[in-house]
């Protein structure tokens, strides 16, 4: 994994990716007991072409030049396939603008915070992503004050509630 | 959780378990083992990740050699 962290941040470094966040199952390790996961999840800012369009060729490019290997939709960099996303919808934006710098070893990389984690979860809105809302809350991070923000703002009070008929 | 039903001791058997006993001893293990999940750094936490691949790939090969056995038992009974 430090590999793959480590080329993450070097093409943030050299301006490749503009931001990037961890997050997923790999960012929920973070806060609450290790979730079983087959890969990494980046939320990235990209950086715009000259045109004006986020394209991710010059990503994937530079990142087989650091020595990943493409396969399907991920990098594969050392043992970890990387899946990088580009904030696609304005709360993972914020997720990842929000995001809190960890320690992994000597690196420190930004690794989205447990309430967004909540919230990005309920909107995917699969069934693994709701064990994972209770996983996270049972953790003791998330904060119900900034989580009821977040489903007031982007309008996740359906999933809330499919979450609480589910779990509560 | 088992739907197994537990039957009355064998015959022989002198020694009975009391239950509560059971359910205290799971208590206590599986709060050690939070305890134990709350100190671990997110590097190890992520070390248990890739373990995991390991044992997801046995599991994998394990059925792939199951299900080529059973297909070769069935083909023998046709």
């Amino acid at each position: 994994m430090r590999q793959a962290l480590q080329i993450l941040l070097q093409l943030r470094d050299e301006g490749t990716l503009a931001e990037f966040a961890i997050g997923g199952a790999v960012a929920t390790s973070f806060y609450a007991p290790a979730v079983s996961t087959e890969d990494l999840d980046v939320f990235a800012f990209l950086k715009p072409s000259a045109s004006g369009l986020l394209v991710l060729t010059p990503l994937y490019e530079r990142l087989q030049a650091l020595g990943g290997r493409v396969e399907n939709e991920y990098v594969v960099i050392g043992t970890w396939p990387v899946h990088i996303r580009p904030a696609y919808t304005p709360l993972v934006e914020e997720a990842v603008t929000h995001a809190s710098s960890q320690a992994f070893e000597d690196l420190t990389v930004r690794v989205v915070i447990a309430d967004y984690l909540c919230a990005i979860a309920l909107q995917t809105g699969r069934p693994k992503d709701y064990l994972r809302v209770q996983t996270l809350i049972e953790s003791g991070h998330v904060q119900s004050e900034i989580l009821s923000n977040l489903v007031n703002k982007f309008a996740l009070i359906q999933r809330w509630e499919t979450y609480v008929r589910r779990y509560g | 959780m088992s739907d197994a039903t537990v039957s009355a001791p064998q015959p022989g058997c002198t020694q009975v378990v009391n239950p509560a006993e059971i359910q205290a001893h799971i208590e206590k293990v599986k709060a050690a083992w939070r305890a134990h999940e709350r100190q671990m750094t997110w590097e190890e936490k992520v070390a248990a990740i890739e373990r995991m691949w390991e044992r997801d790939a046995q599991l994998a090969r394990a059925r792939e050699r199951l299900a080529l056995t059973l297909g070769k038992e069935r083909s023998a009974t046709k």
